[in-house]
């Protein structure tokens, strides 16, 4: 779906390179996790996959196509983005007004229109909402409005960059249900950028940036396993179930050896370490 | 003199016979202790941000009374005691950073103690004695406020409140928008804080594993009313009525309930674990019970 190859990218008056020489595949229906502290380069790489920024070498190809000035208006309205201030992406006066711009400027006839709003509004449960001004609502309400701008476009590829970075844990938690559901009926690709190691639960496979550089590419599970050393590197929190793990470990406690989500890993911990 | 924060009989109305009126505090009686570390909880839109605005006479109350120690906070307004009562209580807003203005990080934090009568060297004096005490380093004080990382010009902004030497500090979500490590590390600064300078704090969070590993005392507001102020040991043994309202649990304590449900037998945690260490020390003693009862087998 997409591919980046040999991709490099420096800032204009920056001698450091923000992206240094990137190989990546990310496949169809995929949700790829883009992890790192800031400036190692995640937010970037995301501007370059939907072309707001152009790479000074290498190629980025989006659904077969290679990205250049040309195509690149074309290759956007593939890619949905979800940016972490919600404030920010407001233009309609009313929910059902902001939801229907997208549509509005593609020449979506009227009927069809008002039909795309009213579903993608109920998808993310904000239908109610509707006559609503965008700047009145909740940080959790605004980012469902936002998402429902982009699922009303019906992109392949969605991007969430810190989406939900300033919602409340409620807020946070919805967000990411909601993507996860709408991800598996139309088979999006999803691309999460993310401080919080505890957001990429639903990833198929996590990418450790630091440093203009991928890292470590792996499942969730390879990565929570990398051991605390190496996450806390990259700045990067434990996971609560590994950190469960190694508090067991220093009282002398049994641990499983391979990572288990909490439900798994309180199962375990009844059936071999409390059961009597 | 009583200390504390006590509200009396308080009600809050928004904008009273107008189309738009908002009944946002509803008969609020509850009390901060002095020197507590008190969080409050609550959807978006509950009142807890109103609730604060009480503490330093930004809102007055509809009906009753708040009392900041001695000073009482009513429908006539704060009057004299004003200025006494802004020095008392700091309050660090949401985003706070965004009320930065001044062109250096010391003039910035100057201005309040300038504002409360100090001369401009013992203003920009202080600035410096509280730099440190936010975790940023001398050589920022010349800087432009606005040159800084979002995280380091949410400290000057809080060292600007810091400044005023508030007895009471009030934090309205205080770590919004940060990153995990900025979260974790302005969450310690602030229990520093509580710890040396003997402040009391009052927390607006909606992060539970911060009320079970920093406060006190916590009060919990529902649709403006006080829903239960206790212990966080007390708030969060209401595992149900916590999901119920959707308020959530601290990660250790959802952790708990897990296991309850895989057949754990909930008498035998000898408390409900808030947090972490203390989830573990509970495993390691089930974990000590199976091997005796093992062994007798």
């Amino acid at each position: 779906m997409i591919t980046l190859q040999d991709v490099s990218f420096s800032y204009s008056g920056s001698k450091q390179r923000a992206l240094n020489n990137i190989q990546l595949q990310i496949h169809s229906g995929e949700w790829v996790s883009i992890v790192g502290p800031n400036g190692s380069g995640k937010s970037t790489l995301a501007r370059l996959i939907n072309g707001l920024l152009e790479a000074d070498e290498g190629t980025i190809q989006v659904a077969g196509t290679t990205l250049n000035e040309e195509n690149v208006w074309a290759i956007r309205d593939r890619i949905g983005m979800v940016f972490q201030n919600p404030d920010n992406q407001f233009v309609g006066a009313t929910v059902e007004d902001d939801v229907a711009f997208g549509l509005e400027n593609r020449g979506v006839p009227r009927d069809e229109m008002k039909g795309r709003v009213h579903k993608a509004l109920l998808r993310v449960g904000m239908w109610e909402f509707k006559d609503r001004e965008p700047a009145r609502l909740s940080g959790g309400q605004k980012q469902r409005v936002a998402i429902a701008g982009i699922i009303a476009v019906a992109p392949q590829i969605i991007i969430l960059d810190e989406a939900t970075s300033m919602l409340d844990p409620r807020g946070r938690k919805e967000i990411l249900e909601i993507v996860h559901h709408i991800k598996k009926e139309q088979n999006l690709t999803v691309i999460s950028i993310t401080h919080d190691i505890e957001e990429t639960l639903f990833s198929d496979r996590i990418i450790v940036m630091d440093a203009g550089q991928v890292q470590h590419v792996g499942t969730p599970e390879e990565i929570y396993t990398l051991g605390e050393d190496t996450l806390l590197r990259h700045e990067l929190s434990l996971p609560f179930v590994e950190q469960l793990k190694r508090e067991l470990k220093a009282r002398h406690v049994p641990i499983p050896e391979s990572y288990k989500n909490e439900e798994r890993m309180a199962e375990w911990l009844w059936e071999y370490v409390l059961k009597k | 003199m009583v200390m504390g924060i006590r509200f009396e009989k308080v009600d809050y109305i928004y904008q009273p016979h107008s189309p738009f009126e908002h009944h946002v505090l509803k008969d609020i009686n509850v009390t901060i202790p002095s020197k507590s570390y008190t969080a409050i909880v609550g959807h978006t839109g509950s009142g807890k941000s109103t609730l604060i605005q009480h503490l330093n006479g930004l809102k007055i109350p509809t009906h009753g009374t708040v009392w900041i120690d001695d000073f009482p906070v009513t429908a006539e307004g704060i009057g004299k005691i004003g200025k006494a009562l802004r020095k008392k209580v700091g309050i660090v807003f949401q985003f706070p950073e965004s009320q930065l203005f001044e062109e250096t990080v010391e003039k910035d934090i100057a201005f309040g103690p300038k504002n409360f009568g100090a001369s401009e060297e013992e203003a920009l004096k202080k600035a410096a004695e509280i730099l440190p005490l936010v975790g940023l380093e001398p050589p920022l004080l010349k800087r432009s406020p606005f040159d800084l990382s979002g995280g380091q010009m949410r400290r000057v902004a809080i060292a600007g409140v810091l400044a005023m030497e508030p007895e009471i500090l009030v934090l309205d979500e205080p770590t919004a928008g940060l990153d995990p490590q900025g979260r974790r590390e302005m969450m310690e600064m602030f229990y520093h804080l509580y710890q040396q300078k003997h402040l009391t704090i009052v927390l607006v969070t909606h992060q539970m594993d911060d009320v079970a590993h920093y406060a006190n005392h916590v009060i919990v507001i529902e649709k403006g009313q006080i829903a239960f102020a206790g212990t966080p040991q007390e708030v969060f043994k209401n595992v149900d009525w916590l999901e119920k309202i959707q308020l959530g649990l601290p990660t250790a304590t959802h952790f708990a309930t897990t296991l309850i449900k895989k057949g754990f037998p909930e008498e035998n945690f000898s408390l409900l674990p808030l947090t972490l260490e203390a989830l573990a020390d509970e495993i390691a003693a089930g974990y000590e019970r199976k091997k005796v009862g093992d062994a007798d087998e």
